[in-house]
């Protein structure tokens, strides 16, 4: 089902199309990786679902209610949290999230509730009469997500939200990710970090120069772009009759034997294939030191889509 | 509502936190009209003066009259002592400004045409001069009294000027002086409370940016509030600290400087009132044309100084031509409310700046409508 849905959405600048009649669905429940270099479109596209930014043309719903006619119903939906720390210097990180949380509109028991629980989320509890001065980068890029699922949103937008964070801070606000969509939240998810997007997304959209160039899973973007995974064999000695017949195999599309009875098998449409070549490598007495499966990655993917690297912009 | 009442409240949270704007706010005026105040201050102060008058005949008789007359008191505070060692005292010891010692054989000696009055001048050549100014006053009547007796012809008392001829200081401090009618300290507490109302007004643009380069604002944005109501609670917030700024500064001064404000404190809360909501659409009409933080905090600055200039707010008495461009500022309507209610003026006075400031503040606030948008996104 169809949580969010951009419909011919257009948002210019000048003479120059931002957002080029973007079409997109993303599903209820789903985390959806948006990737695309700087200048594609995607913050103009998140700014236009967060009610930042009004479209030129085209429409966008979120939970059934149309951005631009009821944008308050869609705003208690979302939590929006912004590339840059949107927290204040000034007061602390309980401070900041009740703050936010007043602006959503919560009160008396509910308020201090949720602020309790988004801070335990968040990992901030310990830490909630420090000032965000004293805090580290990535604690300060935890109070920033707190601060936008204190309300508990149905959609969650996450705006590149491990930008110049540790490793470790990184892993926890990766997991919270995860843990929010188990709790039903819908999160849309920018990063340059391809590995992040890949690890949590269910679906990916690849925006550049304001239109949507891909859109898919893993295995449909790979497909698209014809980008096969692979299989990698080793046996204990060679057999061509073997070779033959893994090549004629329907998933096999293609073969290349490499040095140490090893073979490189492309697999380019969805199906079981594994039971077969098991089989096959048995009649023909053969043992199976090594099986490893190689996934295109969305760096080669992007790569091969857009002509340049995520990171180059 | 509830959004403006959080703005509001939250904003002063902040402001609270942030030491040095609170620094800037309420510690610097004071610091700059205690030292502008006191720096060109011209008003009179009586000069110690500790006497002593040890002759018992008719000049004796006469000075101690003199010293304890009440025209005397207005210009020097007379300290009776009951030896002449007691003046040198004093003196040595800096417990008064001058001494003056009649010896007891004054009068005799006087009329014999060697008579002398002792004197003790202290470390300050003004009031140096200022005491022997009052003194010469009285042996100047000893010697016409003298003379006219001496002579048969009765010699006319010297002409003496109706506001007092014992003033010291650098600028002359009566109704015609660069400070109009009120006092130096008064026209520095008034200019400089002017120039940081204008200050805390344009705190609030500065707040604004600051929403915008730090990112909160794309937050705020996504809230389900109306963003004029954010704005509008905000900007409560710094007339908020507007009015207690103004009363730290009016209730110090007072209290401790000694400046009068008048009783009218009504018109003066309107006068902060309207200078503050100008300032703060001066500097959202600001923002809205340079758009980045350190850009409004420049301009704005320069044109509150620029005001402050022009209204005579750094230097009294420019001249007819700054004065005429004085005119067209917030400051010098601002001022001149707050003189007029300084000296006690009635309602007739008032109105005439009070319509002008309000005048003002309406122009800016429409104007500030029309710009805002510009302003924040």
């Amino acid at each position: 089902m169809s949580f969010v849905h951009f419909e011919e959405v257009v948002k210019s600048y000048g003479t120059k199309m931002s957002v080029n009649h973007l079409t997109l669905s993303i599903r209820e429940g789903e985390v959806f990786g948006l990737l695309g270099p700087n200048g594609a479109g995607k913050s103009t596209t998140i700014h236009m679902l967060a009610g930042l930014l009004k479209s030129d043309a085209g429409t966008i719903t979120v939970d059934g209610y149309n951005v631009a006619k009821r944008p308050l119903d869609i705003k208690r939906r979302i939590g929006l949290v912004p590339q840059e720390l949107a927290i204040y210097e000034q007061f602390t990180a309980r401070e900041n999230v009740t703050f936010f949380g007043r602006l959503y509109g919560l009160r008396g028991k509910e308020l201090r509730e949720r602020v309790e629980e988004a801070l335990d989320f968040t990992g901030l509890l310990e830490h909630d009469n420090g000032r965000p001065s004293t805090f580290s980068g990535g604690m300060k890029r935890r109070l920033n997500i707190a601060c936008a699922i204190m309300h508990r949103p149905k959609l969650i937008i996450m705006d590149e939200p491990t930008v110049g964070i540790d490793p470790q801070s990184r892993n926890h606000i990766l997991e919270s990710v995860r843990e929010l969509n188990r709790l039903g939240s819908t999160i849309i998810y920018t990063s340059h970090y391809m590995e992040e997007v890949e690890a949590i997304s269910t679906r990916v959209g690849i925006m550049d120069g304001g239109r949507l160039i891909a859109l898919g899973d893993k295995e449909e973007l790979g497909r698209l772009t014809g980008q096969e995974s692979k299989l990698i064999l080793q046996t204990d000695r060679g057999s061509e009759e073997a070779v033959a017949e893994i090549r004629r195999h329907p998933r096999v599309s293609s073969l290349r034997e490499l040095e140490g009875h090893t073979l490189e098998l492309g697999l380019s449409e969805a199906g079981t294939y594994l039971q077969d070549i098991l089989f096959i490598l048995g009649k023909h007495g053969l043992a199976l030191l090594k099986l490893t499966r190689e996934e295109p990655d969305l760096e080669s993917l992007f790569l091969q889509l857009t002509g340049r690297s995520l990171r180059d912009g | 509502m509830r959004t403006a009442i959080y703005s509001t409240l939250y904003e002063l949270l902040r402001m609270t936190r942030m030491r040095s704007v609170l620094l800037m706010l309420f510690a610097l005026p004071l610091l700059l009209i205690f030292l502008l105040g006191y720096g060109l201050d011209t008003t009179i102060r009586p000069v110690d003066v500790t006497v002593y008058i040890g002759d018992d005949g008719m000049l004796g008789e006469r000075s101690r009259e003199f010293f304890e007359a009440d025209e005397t008191g207005e210009h020097i505070q007379v300290k009776m002592v009951s030896s002449q060692d007691e003046v040198e005292k004093d003196i040595r010891a800096g417990a008064s400004d001058y001494g003056i010692a009649v010896p007891a054989d004054f009068t005799e000696q006087f009329m014999a045409g060697s008579g002398k009055i002792v004197t003790y001048p202290g470390k300050l050549m003004e009031r140096n001069m200022a005491a022997e100014t009052v003194l010469s006053k009285l042996t100047g009547q000893f010697e016409t009294g003298y003379l006219s007796e001496a002579m048969g012809v009765p010699i006319p008392e010297r002409e003496v000027p109706e506001e007092g001829y014992v003033q010291t200081g650098t600028i002359v401090a009566n109704g015609n002086a660069e400070f109009g009618p009120v006092s130096s300290l008064q026209y520095y507490a008034s200019a400089y409370l002017v120039m940081f109302l204008l200050f805390s007004g344009m705190a609030a643009a500065i707040s604004m940016m600051e929403e915008k380069e730090y990112g909160t604002l794309s937050r705020l944005l996504s809230l389900p509030l109306t963003l004029s109501s954010f704005l509008l609670g905000k900007f409560i917030a710094y007339i908020i600290i507007a009015v207690i700024q103004s009363a730290v500064i009016v209730l110090f001064t007072r209290y401790v400087y000694g400046v009068d404000w008048g009783g009218n404190y009504g018109v003066i809360l309107l006068t902060v009132l309207l200078t503050s909501l100008s300032a703060i659409c001066l500097s959202v009409i600001i923002a809205s044309i340079v758009r980045s933080r350190k850009a409004v905090e420049s301009v704005f600055s320069m044109v509150a100084v620029i005001m402050t200039f022009l209204s005579g707010g750094m230097m009294a008495g420019l001249g007819p031509v700054i004065e005429t461009a004085g005119r067209f500022t917030i400051n010098h309507w601002a001022n001149e409310l707050l003189k007029t209610v300084m000296t006690g003026g009635v309602w007739s006075e008032l109105q005439q700046p009070l319509l002008v400031l309000a005048a003002i503040a309406a122009g800016f606030i429409l104007l500030m409508l029309t710009r805002i948008r510009k302003a924040v996104v």
